[in-house]
Parts: structure tokens; sequence; C-alpha cells
């Protein structure tokens, strides 16, 4: 099953024959996908099936094992990384800090790739982007407060602040949501939702839950068995039989009254 | 490492600091064997900066004597503090010293060489040189940072815990070597002990000359990469995410702060707890940014060096006290009540 691309739109990323894992285990195999500015695009799988590894690989945190990643025409292996960290930035499933830097500071480090110099590594914590990025993320008021005390909800909101103070082009989220509640996890989804509509941000967002990821993707890949099992807009990919057949659970998918996306409920 | 947001001002900190250091320079130029009145001591620094009034006694004893060993005291104890933290932000260890991977071993290794060496009649006069010991330190201290480095190395990347590990090895190997030179060091053993323990007796100009430029050098390098180091806190896989090199920028940080210590310790000898406790005590203090923990260290562990060498040679009249012997029972009380104090606090 797939679909056309779903814009017409030039893609901000492009991956042809990819293969990543670590060292000689390769975990996944012949990814064929882009990503388009302007567009939420969701990963969902089983655990395990290597959607974090797909995330480190396209940030290069992991190296591929083969395949090539180009970001508008360049490939992604060759970039120098501060400048592909001005174009790609991370929001980690992981928030724990060890360090009590203040919330405004590891916001700031957000910058560490536009600062240029010789050694001009850091942050520079009254640049604009800085005070705009805890103002979206609805955080001015912990700017001063340290890190380490803060609750995981709120780190988590702080790490997306530092992504957005980055100002990249193409946002990656892995699980984003999976240690919150549901109220910080709306949160943090709308804002990046806006910021997509909004700014032109690509996004590539890993989810555990489907009924969010039908509710703010545009586009969703479901991964399995070491592949992308099938990709599609969200119509086309939360369905009962795809879906009962990726997780080899029976899945029923019904639109409640009110809502145009599709929810999905255990059927027991 | 947990501090609240409750933090110091850094210029009134570093205020003083300075003012501090300036008392202590002035003290250990008035103290010892001659005591020579702080007015007569302001007369020689003013005389410094004039360029006459220092051919009298006191500005002999002072320029000749005390003032090449104040600043050893000053550079080592600046070098040591901010490797300190150096090691201790790149481990992510708050139990790494400048001592943690190993390179005091070797320096103490190179000296022990050089002393023994100077026993052996017939060689050619370098051999008996005042400056084979401190040249011979370095030569070890380098020798076996390469060693550790061989060892933890991995791919081309070093991992903090490997670089643990590797110090622990090469450290045990080298103080076995020790040993052995000392059981055949007979009438020399004393001075290799002496020596171990940690001192400036021996600080001479023409060590300053080649020592200043050096450390200076090497902490500019390091303060230079503060706000990397202050990523490189958060882990390598954000540093990675925020463009940072990690592992090239980490093994050139490494290096740096090893070559740091490794002259430090060269001249002075294992003197512990100053590279341990100031970083400590600053992060306390001040927070984890490194942009101000390196310079308030560099400061502070001056102060704590040439305060303690001071108290080491005055203390007991005639014989000197091994420095590090000072630094540790006047230290750690010290660090107790502020840990005590700070950290169970804000707990």
């Amino acid at each position: 099953m797939k679909s056309k691309s779903p814009t017409a739109r030039k893609a901000l990323l492009t991956v042809s024959g990819l293969s990543c894992g670590y060292g000689s285990k390769e975990i996944l195999r012949g990814l064929d996908f882009a990503l388009w500015p302007g567009f939420f695009c969701g990963i969902l799988g089983p655990n395990g099936c290597g959607k974090s590894t797909l995330v480190n690989t396209l940030c290069r945190v992991n190296e591929p094992l083969s395949g090539v990643i180009r970001i508008e025409e360049r490939n992604l292996m060759e970039m120098p990384r501060r400048e592909l960290a001005s174009m790609i930035a991370v929001v980690p499933q992981e928030t724990y800090v060890a360090f009590p830097f203040k919330v405004r500071e590891v916001v700031a480090m957000g910058r560490n790739p536009h600062l240029s110099g010789l050694f001009g590594s850091g942050y520079d914590l009254k640049h604009e982007a800085v005070d705009e990025a805890l103002e979206a993320a609805g955080i001015s008021h912990l700017a001063d407060r340290a890190v380490t005390r803060l609750s995981g909800g709120e780190r988590q909101l702080v790490l997306l602040a530092r992504a957005l103070a980055q100002e990249p082009r193409l946002l990656l989220l892995d699980e984003p949501t999976a240690n919150l509640d549901i109220s910080h996890a709306v949160a943090i989804l709308h804002l990046v939702r806006k910021r997509v509509t909004e700014n032109n941000l690509a996004v590539l967002a890993v989810f555990h839950d489907l009924n969010l990821a039908a509710i703010f993707a545009d586009y969703l890949f479901l991964v399995k068995n070491g592949t992308i099992h099938c990709q599609g807009e969200i119509a086309e990919v939360i369905d009962e039989q795809v879906l009962s057949e990726l997780y080899e659970l029976p899945l029923t998918v019904h639109t409640p009254p009110g809502l145009d996306r599709p929810q999905v409920s255990v059927r027991i | 490492m947990e501090t609240g947001s409750r933090r110091l001002s850094m210029p009134l900190y570093c205020l003083v600091l300075f003012l501090l250091l300036f008392a202590a320079i002035t003290g250990a130029a008035s103290v010892g064997a001659a005591r020579l009145p702080i007015d007569e001591v302001f007369k020689v620094f003013s005389g410094l900066v004039s360029g006459h009034g220092t051919e009298t006694t006191a500005g002999l004893i002072i320029l000749d004597v005390r003032l090449p060993r104040i600043v050893t005291a000053l550079l080592v104890g600046a070098s040591l503090g901010v490797a300190g933290v150096v090691f201790q932000g790149l481990l992510l260890n708050p139990l790494a010293d400048p001592f943690t991977i190993g390179v005091s071993s070797g320096a103490a290794f190179g000296a022990t060489i050089a002393i023994l060496l100077s026993t052996v009649s017939g060689l050619p006069a370098i051999f008996s040189s005042s400056l084979l010991v401190p040249w011979l330190a370095f030569a070890g201290a380098v020798f076996s940072l390469i060693m550790v480095y061989y060892i933890a190395r991995n791919r081309g990347k070093v991992m903090p815990e490997s670089m643990i590990l590797a110090g622990v090895i090469v450290a045990s190997f080298l103080s076995a070597l020790i040993s052995f030179c000392k059981s055949i060091a007979g009438e020399k053993l004393a001075s290799v002990v002496f020596w171990i323990m940690g001192g400036f007796s021996g600080a001479l100009w023409s060590q300053v000359v080649i020592l200043l430029p050096y450390c200076l050098f090497c902490i500019l390098f390091l303060q230079a990469h503060a706000g990397a180091l202050n990523i490189m806190a958060m882990g390598d896989t954000t540093s990675l995410q925020l463009g940072i090199e990690v592992y090239r920028v980490r093994r050139r940080l490494l290096l740096v702060g090893a070559l740091l210590t490794a002259a430090a310790v060269s001249v002075s000898g294992m003197i512990g707890f100053v590279g341990l406790v100031v970083p400590h005590v600053n992060r306390l203090l001040l927070g984890p940014d490194h942009r101000r923990l390196l310079p308030a260290s560099a400061l502070l562990g001056g102060l704590t060096l040439v305060a303690a060498d001071t108290l080491a040679r005055t203390a007991t009249g005639a014989t000197e006290i091994p420095v590090g012997v000072v630094t540790a029972l006047l230290g750690a009380p010290f660090f107790c009540f502020i840990f005590k104090k700070k950290f169970h606090d804000e707990k």
C-alpha cells in the first residue's frame, strides 16, 4: 500500500535505500521516504521496531549502514555538524539533565549551531529566539529556575523550547509525550502543530499513542519487521485492518462526533 | 552536583578572590626565615613596577627566593583548579580530578627516575641539573597520558568511563614501578618520598618563564571551550544534536587538560585536593556554568596553594611540611562545612 506524495511541494528531506542500526546489527532496511515543509509526519510501530534508531540516524547521532539521506539535495553525511544542527532539531524522549542549569541557559544552548567564530560554541542568553521559544512553550515564568528541579512535563517543554530556539527547518520528536500526562502531551503537540502550519516547519514525530497521532499528524509511517510496512495520510493508515495487522491485536476505528479525525480503540 | 538556583554574583566573588589573593601574596612575601615588614614588601612590589628600589636585602629575598615560589604556587594552583573543572565536566563524574586519568603517576615516575639518575656518577652534567626533575616528570606525565589514551580509545572515540578505567590501570602499574624504584633508592629514598608528597621548595625563575606562558595558553584554550563544556554536560547525544563534534572536542579538551596537569605536577609533585575540591566549592557557590567556573577555579586554586605553601614553609619553623598535607588537613574540614551547609540544605 503506497501513497503518492501528499503534496506537490518540494521535499525538505529525502531518504533513499536507507539501512540503519548499530555496528553490524541492522534494525531498519530499505527505507524510502520524504519529509515536506509544513507537514506533520508521524511514525507508529510496536516497541523495539527501530523508531528511535531512525530518528537518531536522521540527525546523524548514528551513522547509516547504507543508503543516502539528502536535505535539500545535499548529502546529510557530508555536512558540517554545526550546519546540520542549524537545520534539524531533536526533542528527545529522555529528559534527564544532570546539572542544575537554569531553564534559560538550557534553551539558549539551542543557539549553539548559529554561533560563529573559531570558538563560538555555547550560547547566547539574550538572543530573541530564546525569549520567543520560552514564550511559545509557555515557560517564560520558569526561565530562572534550575532545570533539575522541574517536573518531567516541564522539562519536556524546556527541551522543546530549546529545539525551537534552534530555529530548525525540520523537527524530530522521539516519543515526546511518552512520560507525560494528557494535558502536557496535548500542549506539546499543539505547539508543534502550530509551528507546522504557521512557520512551514517539517516534523517527524515518533508516536506511542495512536489517537494522538491521528489527531495531530498529517501523514503516517507504520514501521514493522525492520521496514516501513505502509505509509499514507491519516484516512488511509488509521484503518481497522491495517492497524490490527500491525499490532496483531483486534482494533476498531471510529470517528467520534465533533471530530474530523478517526480514533482507535481496542476490541475485546 | 546538585545545587539550587541561588548563585553568587560572579564579579563580586572574583573581586573577593582577587583581594584575598593579593593579601596572600603580600603575606607570603613577608613571612619566612627572615621576617620582612609589610611596608618593606610594598616598597619592593612598587619597585618592581618602577624598576628601582629592589636592590636591597629585602628586595633580593623577595625577588630571588620568595616570588618565584609564590608565582609557581599560584600557577600550579590555577592549573589544578582549571584542570579539575575540565575533568569533572568532561568525565561527568564528581570524583574526577586532574589526577584521575593517571598523569600524576607518570610525573612521579619520571621524577623518581630523575632523582635516581642524579646519584649515578659519571653521567654528563645535564643529569645533575636542577631542571632534570621537572623535565623528566613532564615526560613521564606525557608518556602516561599517551598510554591511557591509547588504552581508552575505541574507534576514534574516547568514552569517559574507559578513560577513568585506563587511568586506574596505568596509575597502578606506574605506582608499582615507583615502589620498585624506592626499594633500590637507598639514600635518595627521602628525596623521592618528599618530591611525591609535593612542594615548591625548588621553585626557580627559570621554571616560571616556561610554566607561565604554557599554563596561560592551556587555561585560555580551555576557557574558550567553556560554552562547549556546558553543552557537553547535557550528554553526548544532545551535544551532537546541537552541532558539537563531541568526540573530537572531548579528545582535545582531555589532552589539553592533561598537559596542563602534567606541567603543574612536574614542578610541584602530587598536591592532592586542590583539583578536586576547588571546582566543587565553586560549583556550589556559582552554579554549573563553565564560563564562570573556569576563571573562578583558577583564582581560587591559585589562592589556595599560595596560602597553603606559605603555611607549609612557616608553620613549624625550620622544617617544611609537604604542601599537600596542608591542603588536605585544612581543605577537607572546610569542604565538609560547605558541603553540609549548601549541598544538603538545597536537596
